[in-house]
């Protein structure tokens, strides 16, 4: 709303009140009661208004976090961290800050950024689950990645990819950034056979530094596909209220046919 | 609560004296200046509200939309699609070239969509990872998406597409329209054997149904490396990623 438009808002009112308003017709004890009940209200309102917004922000983040690891602008994904943001994708270990960030993703693609010749990396970001804290500066999500990667010719071909993330996100000076980024590969497989025969050591040459060292080890609580991990979960059933059972040390090992 | 909305709107300090002054002077006067501030304060967190209200639900029309769009596709509904656009949108796909104008977009839609509807047609469009910015106004907005594509002949063919959208949208008349439809080719490749081994090139413009103008812009899919615009700034750093 302008100034312009409050300002002949106000006059309007105020020209109410000269004409007749100094005459109450209510107690002002029940109208200023009222002027207060009424602001409760509308404080309430804002605190759900923001909150959708803040969902909605916290998601095209993420969405955004896609887009330039698609094209591997890393520099733009290392802006979407906070200054003490965390990394861990598969088995990178934790790359703490975003110096230790932007060296893990620069390694991946021979220290270079931007869209390589013959290099398909796409990492689609699906199904968000994204839970706001109740002061509103903290939030969770869960999300996953369909991965579509390649290496045209030779080289090492073409891959399937899919996984869980659990990432935490904060809110500063009005702006949501990515706290904690975790990445569980559920498995990272050939074009050609697909997951029929994953590999759970793939994820681990997908997704680990090339010549760099990440400031934690992994946290190495998960096994991909084959087996049966479960990812915890940030967030209680939504009908429920009640905690998915599952998550490190609920781990079933597969054990074949 | 005042003084952060006063700096928020920019109201005078002096509001409440003035008003005063407007009713008449005296004390109770002077409770009704009060009043009125704490009345006007009021009213203008809900109109910002109901700014911050109607940008949530644009977003979510706006949304709708582009998902319906992929739906329709889906099924080759051409007469579905054209009505989605406005009288001056544009729709460029690929390399084909753009068609401007609901009934060329029409057409466009008709030829290209010819057997998807037909049985042994797959045409799917998966419409995914939305990032939808309303502009200031709430007039206009812009959206990046993209369509995860599943597209085969039985027994003929099977085909994978990905690639992002940078589409814009029009709101007439209380309803969002697209006013662009720009979807650029990542790779294009049959399911056997795969991206990696068989890329397709992307098509250029169509000799049957030529586009009424050339691709805004002529680059190539995988094996070939292209950055498509992103249409809005990084939401973090504020920096534009480089062209």
């Amino acid at each position: 709303m302008s100034r312009i438009a409050i300002a002949a808002g106000a006059a309007v009112t105020a020209a109410l009140l000269a004409a007749g308003l100094s005459a109450p017709s209510i107690g002002q004890d029940a109208a200023a009661a009222r002027i207060a009940a009424a602001r409760e209200r509308l404080a309430a309102i804002e605190r759900r208004s923001t909150r959708v917004a803040d969902i909605n922000e916290i998601e095209n983040l993420q969405r955004s976090y896609g887009y330039y690891t698609d094209k591997m602008l890393w520099d733009h994904v290392v802006d979407l961290f906070a200054d003490d943001g965390t990394l861990e994708i598969g088995d990178s270990g934790i790359h703490v800050g975003r110096n230790s960030i932007r060296r893990y993703l620069y390694s991946l693609s021979g220290g270079v950024q931007g869209p390589l010749e013959g290099v398909l990396y796409d990492h689609m970001q699906l199904q968000p689950v994204v839970t706001v804290a109740d002061d509103g500066l903290t939030a969770n999500g869960r999300w996953r990645a369909l991965l579509l990667t390649g290496e045209h010719g030779a080289g090492s071909g073409g891959n399937w990819g899919e996984g869980v993330y659990e990432n935490t996100y904060v809110k500063e000076d009005g702006v949501w950034k990515i706290q904690s980024l975790r990445w569980y590969g559920t498995f990272f497989a050939p074009y050609e056979g697909g997951w029929l025969n994953a590999d759970p050591d793939a994820i681990t040459e997908y997704s680990r530094g090339r010549g760099v060292e990440p400031d934690r080890p992994p946290t190495g609580d998960h096994e991909p596909y084959p087996a049966a991990d479960i990812v915890p979960f940030h967030y209680p059933n939504p009908v429920t209220g009640t905690r998915a059972t599952g998550g490190p040390g609920t781990e079933r090992p597969f054990d074949g046919d | 609560m005042t003084t952060p909305i006063r700096r928020r709107f920019g109201l005078p300090a002096g509001t409440a004296a003035l008003l005063g002054l407007l009713a008449g002077g005296g004390a109770l006067a002077q409770d009704d200046a009060d009043r009125l501030e704490r009345l006007t304060a009021l009213e203008a967190r809900l109109a910002s509200l109901e700014q911050e209200i109607r940008l949530l639900e644009d977003t979510k029309a706006i949304k709708r939309l582009q998902r319906a769009y992929g739906y329709y596709l889906d099924e080759g509904l051409t007469d579905e699609i054209a009505p989605l656009f406005a009288a001056d949108a544009t729709v460029e796909i690929g390399q084909s070239g753009v068609y401007v104008g609901r009934d060329s977009i029409a057409a466009y839609y008709r030829h290209v969509l010819e057997d998807a509807a037909a049985p042994g047609h797959l045409n799917n469009h998966l419409i995914i990872q939305g990032i939808v910015n309303v502009a200031e106004d709430g007039a206009t907005a812009k959206g990046r998406w993209r369509a995860l594509m599943q597209l085969g002949e039985h027994g003929e063919s099977a085909i994978w597409g990905d690639g992002p959208y940078e589409n814009e949208y029009v709101k007439e008349d209380g309803v969002w329209k697209f006013s662009k439809v720009h979807w650029y080719g990542t790779v294009i490749a049959p399911y056997d054997p795969g991206w990696h081994k068989a890329p397709m090139p992307l098509p250029g413009p169509s000799e049957e149904l030529p586009p009424d103008r050339p691709p805004t812009e002529v680059y190539q899919s995988y094996p070939s490396a292209h950055l498509p615009p992103y249409h809005y700034d990084n939401p973090v750093s504020g920096r534009q990623p480089p062209r």
